[in-house]
């Protein structure tokens, strides 16, 4: 029967590792054997969840369940938000180029492939990677309370020292990891793995969190006015609204992209650090 | 190498629903039906009990007519030994998440 479920059932199976292959060919088989339709979907559905969280197999390494249902969570999550901010906010449209969303889509597709069927790149060193998913959560964290603390300690014009924080902990986040790993594992690739995953777990966490205070409304805060006093006396509040949240979903988009490959430049040098210590340590 | 860790709950119950006959081939989905399970906890389930050689896997040979051949699984000897030793500690009175003492009484 090539109903909906199939369907589903065959898309998700082509997620699967080259190693599970026939797993997605046995849950096929089974599907074909139910014509009940609810049962067929309920069976879909979970063949979906089970690709989801399908374990590694032994010796791979593959993001694991929280990683892989926080990277699908969020690209679902992206969309839905980014979806209901440019439908409720159509002038917030104007602020983003085609460019911009272009990368955006490019961007959330990398994400799910990574969290489905990560590269072989990505998962070769399966400790840097571990290690970089939990730095990343953890760099996530720091940052959030971070910007809450300086949003509420250095009003009106803390954008300079939000953006001085955030360059110095991501950066040096970046580098540490990189330096760390490739250090303690004697492998460039292991660090630069890390750095990337730190900037993968967290950049999608930080995209996540920019909506959620974009639609809460939370940065259309007084010193936003404040610093804009021009500017907002001679537009409509909604313009402002649409406009103010446009960019900032802009830059949010951009975010997505950026930050990992500020972390395979900065990765790149923490890990080649890291590396010329160990060999150094070893010959010396 | 088999890990130590302790199988969850939903991993017993199906180690003990293969254990039941442990010669025949048990259909996935039936399993599912069985146990109660959904397929999202059975398959990633037998996936790991197939990687630690617990679980053996066939494809079924006779097919009904214009219908793909549905995968069949039964315990390994590595698996039943698992589930003997299981059900021993369980008669020493050590909890495992499920009663396998009363099982081929």
């Amino acid at each position: 029967m090539r109903d909906l479920p199939a369907k589903v059932v065959e898309v998700v199976s082509r997620l699967l590792r080259g190693d599970r292959r026939e797993w997605g060919a046995a849950m096929t088989a089974e599907l074909a054997q139910l014509s009940d339709r609810p049962a067929r979907w309920r069976f879909a559905v979970g063949c979906a969840w089970a690709v989801l969280v399908a374990p590694a197999h032994p010796g791979a390494y593959a993001p694991g369940v929280a990683i892989r249902v926080t990277f699908v969570a969020g690209v679902v999550g992206c969309i839905a938000a980014t979806a209901y901010v440019v439908t409720t906010w159509p002038h917030a449209a104007g602020e983003i180029s085609g460019v911009t969303a272009a990368w955006f889509v490019a961007a959330l597709a990398a994400y799910l492939w990574i969290a489905l069927r990560p590269p072989n790149a990505l998962v070769a060193h399966g400790d840097a990677a571990r290690r970089g998913a939990t730095v990343g959560i953890v760099l996530f964290l720091v940052g959030a309370i971070g910007r809450s603390v300086i949003d509420a300690f250095v009003p009106p014009d803390g954008d300079l020292a939000i953006g001085v924080f955030l360059t110095v902990s991501v950066g040096g986040t970046l580098l540490a990891t990189a330096f760390a790993t490739a250090r303690a594992r004697q492998s460039f690739g292991a660090g630069v793995t890390a750095s990337l995953w730190v900037a993968l777990v967290c950049s999608i966490l930080a995209f996540s969190a920019d909506l959620l205070a974009i639609l809460s409304g939370f940065n259309l805060d007084a010193h936003m006015r404040h610093s804009m006093p021009d500017y907002y006396t001679v537009v409509t509040p909604d313009a402002f609204m649409s406009r103010h949240i446009g960019e900032h979903l802009a830059t949010s988009m951009d975010g997505l992209r950026t930050l990992p490959v500020l972390a395979l430049i900065i990765g790149s040098m923490g890990a080649a650090l890291g590396r010329r210590r160990s060999v150094s340590r070893d010959t010396g | 190498m088999p890990r130590t860790r302790r199988p969850s709950a939903q991993t017993l119950a199906v180690l003990q629903a293969l254990s039941q006959q442990p010669r025949d081939w048990r259909y996935g989905y039936d399993l599912c039906l069985e146990l109660n399970l959904k397929a999202g906890s059975m398959y990633p389930i037998l996936m790991r009990l197939a990687d630690r050689d617990l679980l053996a896997t066939v494809w079924e040979t006779d097919a009904g007519a214009g219908r793909p051949p549905r995968h069949l699984y039964r315990l390994t000897r590595s698996g039943m030994d698992l589930v003997a030793e299981l059900k021993a500690q369980s008669a020493r009175g050590r909890r495992v998440g499920l009663d396998l003492r009363t099982e081929g009484a």
